[in-house]
């Protein structure tokens, strides 16, 4: 008898609780862009688990006056390239910039819930996150290029690693890169390396540090960002490069596609600043600052018209 | 030995059998004494063998001094997590266990799949469906039309965690409490129904204080399975412990010091905790001692 | 039996099944207030289960329970309301075979349990009576002793008190002394037939024949589930009209010296 009347009951609190909620005014339509410029503040997302692009600062104090929440973090508590761009950008847009530090899938799958607005995480734009993702017009590129271990004597340019055990972060561009499956907008692939055994990382640095163990004790290359392993190696791993980079990478920042409010207008107006920090110099100044290389020209000239994202 | 014992038989003590009864005493206590102070050695020679080992490892004690106090910082963000999900676990569990010893169909239908689900599945993955999948649930909502509504989907990073090892470790621990609940005679249950007890009375006066004590170690351990597996909330951002060290690591490539430094944090808190809750036990059973 | 107005409990053709067993087949008695009813019988008779039907420890098949004007009907189909049961068990107090006392509190704390959480009475008024009736099971010197550390003549001394302290219309007595050790079971008894004597209206299911004879005004015999003879003490025991009380009487006479 007093059965149906509990499942009634939950029905009735459900729709009182609903209708409630359904007589508060839904809050004015506005874009991305907008959004932001009446906040105030930039929400970029950025694991520091990539140094020297984003790492940690220890021992930082949150501004007093910041408008970051709680569970974000200031722009004093973090360091890097992607930092210091992230930082110009908010700059530029005049307001302030928040970071939040998910792992690196969350970021890549898109569907962010609207917690953060854009990705600055020198992310390559590939077709397969073309499809959860609005890519910016990139801001420096990354050259591909294999390490082996600092006692390697066999080993001479990249397509003598063809059939040995090669590893690098599992899911990203490496992987693809050595599967035979990469593809890059606006670059020809040229495959030189050819069935490796593959081993895959939750990010390169560890395929790093087991390369590190000696040559062939569990790997016998991995393939990296030119200045990741160039980090390592500064940092002491007895590690060398293996020839020339195999090929580039376009690193933009990304927006996500399925976000509430549309993130459209946000994209191009990011990709007309960076195009802006690209003529006045500014990403080239930082590139130089950070890898002591020239990596950003090449970025800038980059068409994102032929993306066709808009 | 033979010898001391007749002797203690003699006339010359006040009252032999006492001394007797002292004697016998002192040998046990000795004994006692004598086994703990081996199991102590055991734990250093395995400590000492330990060490060693992690010296043969390219270890920079350096490191860990110069970025410790950043580390440790992360060790009150696990605990943090760690005791405010326990306490909704716990409460999750009892009713998830009440659930399960219920007639109510649909209370029991709710707890069975309750647990059936969460037990299922792994906890990573429902901390990837608390932190963006419960967003979309209320972003629909938002274009239904209840702002409010689907705005309280949208939870922190921390709130996503709590969350996610509240519900992972209610499910496991709704068996341990439903045992823990069932494992009161049948007795005590009519003894309080007879004096006039409701049911939820019954529950709360007497069978959960009982059940409690019985239950106090399985969740001392679920505790300590938990500090550990906060670390996977660091997938959200959460600067805890393993993300703090993790990311240091990164810097100058410091693994092995940095993931030791997390390792010796989170046993020292294990420590802590299972003394904590030995002393717990301790004081439950005073009624229990003759 | 007739009913009347004057009696505080009444059975009315009660019957119980555990599944396909039929253990009680239609009881009907009545007790008078201050009334001793001894209920006897062989083992898996039915008189414990007749016992616990009265408080609805377990649930009767059919038949109505009356208690201190509480009725309950109950039967295939009809299922009797909830507060008239905890009415009816507020009417009974009920002292088990195994004790029961709660062991995560002391021996006051046991018998002021129900006058605290279902009478909900203040702990500062339920003390001094729940200490008056510790007194009268001679406990009083135990109040906050651990059930733990009493024996089990004293564990079933304060049970009795928990019962006593609800002032209950009706006590019952479910083989209260069947888990003692002999030399204990004394204290117990002693202590029901003090009850007994201030005029408490007792049902009291046991073996012990010198109690049934000395302190009930009256014996019912159950065998298989029916009353086969309810009558004063001196005629159960020395002119029992039915052949099977004779029977069940005739073994326990010479260990028991009645």
């Amino acid at each position: 008898m007093r059965r149906p009347y509990i499942v009634m009951t939950l029905f009735v609190m459900l729709s009182i609780i609903l209708a409630s909620c359904a007589q508060a005014t839904p809050p004015p339509a506005a874009n991305l862009l907008e959004e932001v410029k009446n906040r105030g503040v930039l929400i970029v997302s950025s694991d520091p688990a990539y140094p020297p692009q984003s790492q940690l600062v220890e021992n930082a104090t949150r501004p007093a006056d910041t408008k970051c929440s709680g569970d974000q973090v200031t722009g004093e508590e973090l360091s890097g390239f992607d930092i210091d761009v992230s930082k110009e950008i908010a700059k530029r847009l005049g307001v302030e910039v928040c970071f939040v530090t998910p792992a690196w899938d969350l970021i890549t799958a898109g569907s962010w819930a609207d917690r953060w607005d854009i990705s600055v995480g020198s992310m390559t734009v590939t077709p397969e996150r073309m499809v959860n993702l609005y890519f910016s017009q990139p801001y420096y590129t990354t050259p591909a290029a294999f390490f082996v271990h600092a006692d390697n004597t066999s080993l001479t340019q990249p397509s003598d690693l063809s059939g040995m055990k090669v590893g690098s972060c599992s899911g990203c561009t490496y992987d693809f890169f050595l599967a035979g499956t990469l593809q890059i907008p606006g670059e020809t692939m040229n495959y030189v390396v050819q069935d490796v055994q593959f081993t895959g990382y939750d990010t390169d640095t560890s395929a790093l540090q087991d390369l590190a163990l000696g040559d062939g004790v569990r790997l016998d290359g991995v393939l990296t960002a030119q200045p990741t392993g160039a980090g390592v190696i500064d940092d002491g791993l007895p590690l060398k490069q293996l020839g020339d980079p195999v090929y580039f990478e376009y690193l933009s920042a990304a927006l996500d596609k399925k976000s509430i409010k549309d993130s459209i207008p946000l994209a191009q107006e990011v990709s007309k600043l960076l195009q802006e920090m690209h003529a006045d110099g500014t990403l080239l100044k930082l590139s130089q600052q950070y890898y002591g290389l020239d990596l950003t020209t090449a970025a800038g000239a980059f068409d994102l018209a032929q993306l066709k994202q808009w | 030995m033979a010898v001391e014992t007749m002797q203690s038989y003699g006339p010359a003590g006040p009252d032999p059998d006492r001394s007797m009864g002292e004697k016998l005493m002192a040998l046990e206590k000795r004994a006692r004494l004598m086994y703990t102070l081996e199991v102590a050695l055991v734990w250093v020679v395995l400590f000492v063998i330990l060490t060693l080992a992690l010296m043969l490892l390219n270890f920079d004690p350096r490191y860990v001094v110069e970025h410790f106090n950043f580390v440790l910082e992360g060790l009150w963000v696990t605990i943090q997590l760690a005791l405010i999900a326990i306490a909704f676990a716990s409460i999750l569990a009892l009713l998830g266990a009440l659930g399960r010893l219920s007639t109510n169909p649909i209370a029991q239908g709710v707890s069975g799949f309750y647990i059936s689900l969460f037990r299922g599945t792994p906890l990573l993955i429902q901390i990837y469906l608390i932190y963006l999948g419960l967003p979309q649930i209320g972003r629909q909502l938002t274009i239904m039309g209840y702002p409010q509504l689907g705005q309280m989907f949208t939870l922190t990073a921390f709130q996503s965690g709590v969350l996610a090892l509240s519900l992972n470790y209610g499910a496991y621990m709704t068996e341990i409490f439903r045992a823990g609940i069932q494992s009161i005679s049948y007795g005590q249950r009519e003894a309080a129904v007879a004096i006039g007890m409701t049911r939820l009375q019954t529950m709360r006066r007497v069978i959960l204080p009982q059940a409690v004590r019985i239950i106090i170690p399985d969740i001392g351990n679920q505790f300590i399975a938990m500090q550990k597996d906060t670390a996977q909330v660091s997938v959200m951002g959460i600067w805890e412990l393993t993300f703090r060290a993790n990311r240091l690591a990164r810097q100058e490539s410091k693994f092995i010091e940095m993931f030791i430094t997390a390792a010796i944090l989170y046993w020292i808190l294990t420590i802590v905790s299972s003394w904590l809750e030995s002393r717990l036990e301790r004081r439950l059973a005073h009624a229990y001692e003759r | 039996m007739l009913m009347n107005d004057k009696s505080i409990i009444q059975v009315e053709d009660l019957h119980k099944w555990f599944g396909m067993l039929h253990v009680l087949k239609g009881i009907t008695f009545s007790v008078v207030p201050r009334e001793v009813l001894v209920i006897i019988g062989r083992s898996g008779s039915g008189k414990s289960t007749l016992l616990r039907c009265i408080n609805f420890l377990e649930d009767p098949s059919a038949g109505m329970i009356s208690v201190a004007g509480v009725g309950v009907l109950t039967g295939p189909g009809i299922k009797p309301e909830h507060k008239k049961i905890l009415a009816l068990r507020l009417s009974t107090g009920m002292v088990f075979q195994e004790f029961n006392l709660f062991p995560h509190m002391t021996t006051i704390d046991n018998v002021i349990e129900g006058l605290v959480t279902v009478k909900r009475m203040k702990k500062d008024e339920a003390i001094p009576i729940g200490e008056k009736y510790l007194e009268k099971v001679g406990l009083r010197d135990k109040r906050d002793v651990h059930p733990i550390r009493l024996s089990g003549g004293q564990k079933q001394r304060v049970a009795i008190a928990r019962a006593l302290a609800m002032e209950p219309a009706v006590l019952l007595f479910d083989e209260p002394t069947s888990a003692l050790d002999p030399e204990l079971i004394g204290e117990v008894l002693d202590v029901m037939k003090e009850i007994a004597y201030d005029g408490a209206t007792m049902l009291v299911v046991t073996h012990e024949m010198g109690f049934a004879k000395d302190v009930s005004d009256r014996i019912i015999f159950i065998d298989q589930g029916l009353i086969v003879e309810d009558g004063p003490p001196e005629q159960i025991f020395s002119n029992p009209k039915d052949e099977r009380t004779r029977l069940f009487l005739e073994p326990l006479r010479k260990v028991q010296h009645l």
